[in-house]
């Protein structure tokens, strides 16, 4: 304070403007401090600025916390997060606009019911989908059990014209869809993921689903139809030896019997497709 | 820092993706969207958080979890503005439609309330570095030491940039 004491008169002191943030936010040494408090006292300008540094300052740090859309998280915790800089990405998007374009958003719906949250690869071990597919067979009229309700989903209720919506149920925490044309089941079960193709067995065979490439796979009187769709695999089972399909085979014979599950799963994939737009 | 003795410490242990999604969501979507400067590379930007914590890239220092977070989540950042070398970012700041200073008194238009939209609309103009700096300074709360801990930059560049971002504002909403 006793520096005009002395002729000629100093410099002016330089504004310390670069210290002004690290004076608001007391980041800063005791000797810095000095100093700036000391230039605040004799410099309108300086303290005019810190006033409006403080105000910005309060300005961004009241700036509100931001929701993301709605059901963001929950999305990414049943599907795991997906990786920006993968074009996949932009494809899955689309699938999954298109699902909701057609109405069908009951993928992501079904999905509820802890799908695999890294959608990831899936096995095609059809044996695992015919034994649930099987387990419903005895009374599948009243299979729709535990907790969720197929007629909460807006899921086809009809499959390649005949085959009627009989149940839902969880299947491993899966959703796997029931439906029957009075004789002959299906059971059509959903999981995000990739077919793990290096996994199929060697009596797996190429099939075209309405111009979809899918695998088909027999296990032990049953068929079961792996089709990939952008972020998803649609796994179709479809058994001939429960009752009802052994009154059907006295009553409606077929020219190609072998064939007769696998035109049937084509035909229940084809519709998934068209009601879908899971074309490729 | 966190006193390490006090008795609700932070988690000794990185927590899962899943966790962080459930449990910070909110403050994650925050501090990206104040990053980005929009909803949809804000989105990428959380995903691409939690693509790096589900993958173990991100040591986990026991200390402030939303610290740690917010040093992912400027990272990935800056990567991705990097990695777009400059290409402008899409910050089409989301302003809502507003009808600007209708029946303002012009003395309350001084007064020191600002909306928030301006100010991200601010923000969102800001240099990206200078806008990390900000973002983790004044939203996240972290002070000087962890700002150029997250950044790797020296203290004193942690200092210049908030300053200068600061003034930028200052600028943007005078």
């Amino acid at each position: 304070m006793t520096a005009a004491s002395t002729w000629p008169p100093p410099p002016p002191p330089e504004h310390p403007e670069e210290l002004l943030s690290a004076y608001l936010d007391g980041e800063m040494t005791a000797d810095e401090r000095a100093y700036v408090e000391e230039h605040l006292t004799t410099c309108a300008r300086c303290r005019a600025e810190l006033d409006e540094e403080g105000d910005v300052r309060a300005a961004v740090r009241s700036l509100p916390p931001v929701d993301p859309p709605f059901g963001f998280f929950e999305r990414i915790l049943r599907e795991g997060p997906s990786d920006p800089a993968q074009p996949k990405k932009r494809r899955f998007k689309f699938g999954m606009a298109n699902l909701v374009a057609t109405a069908a958003a009951w993928i992501l719906v079904l999905g509820v019911a802890n799908l695999n949250s890294h959608g990831g690869s899936v096995n095609p071990a059809a044996n695992d989908y015919v034994t649930a597919h099987a387990s419903v067979l005895p009374g599948f009229g009243t299979a729709s059990s535990g907790s969720t309700d197929a007629a909460r989903y807006d899921v086809p209720d009809r499959l390649a014209g005949t085959y009627q919506l009989v149940g839902e149920r969880s299947s491993g925490g899966y959703p796997q869809l029931i439906y029957s044309d009075g004789q002959r089941t299906l059971s059509v079960f959903v999981r995000p993921g990739r077919l793990d193709e290096n996994a199929l067995p060697n009596d797996a065979k190429q099939v075209l689903v309405n111009g979809a490439e899918a695998w088909s796979v027999p296990s032990d009187g049953t068929e079961a139809i792996f089709l990939q769709r952008p972020g998803v695999v649609v796994v179709i089972v479809g058994a001939s030896q429960d009752a009802a399909a052994s009154d059907m085979a006295a009553s409606a014979p077929r020219a190609d019997g072998d064939d007769s599950i696998l035109d049937h799963l084509r035909g229940a994939g084809e519709g998934l497709l068209e009601t879908f737009g899971f074309q490729g | 820092m966190p006193d390490p003795s006090q008795p609700e410490g932070p988690p000794t242990q990185a927590p899962t993706w899943e966790e962080i999604a459930r449990d910070h969501g909110r403050f994650l979507y925050t501090v990206a969207f104040r990053l980005t400067g929009n909803h949809d590379d804000a989105q990428d930007l959380v995903q691409e958080v939690l693509l790096r914590v589900r993958r173990g890239l991100a040591t986990y220092q026991p200390g402030s979890l939303e610290g740690w977070l917010s040093r992912i989540t400027t990272n990935a950042f800056l990567d991705e503005v990097r990695r777009r070398k400059r290409r402008p970012l899409d910050v089409v700041p989301e302003l809502p439609e507003r009808k600007l200073g209708v029946d303002a008194d012009p003395d309350e238009t001084i007064a020191k309330t600002r909306l928030p939209e301006d100010v991200q609309a601010a923000l969102a103009a800001l240099p990206d570095d200078f806008r990390a700096a900000v973002v983790l300074c004044d939203v996240v709360g972290l002070d000087y030491a962890e700002i150029a801990a997250s950044l790797a930059i020296p203290p004193g560049t942690v200092r210049s940039r908030i300053h200068r971002g600061r003034a930028l504002l200052r600028k943007a909403l005078s």
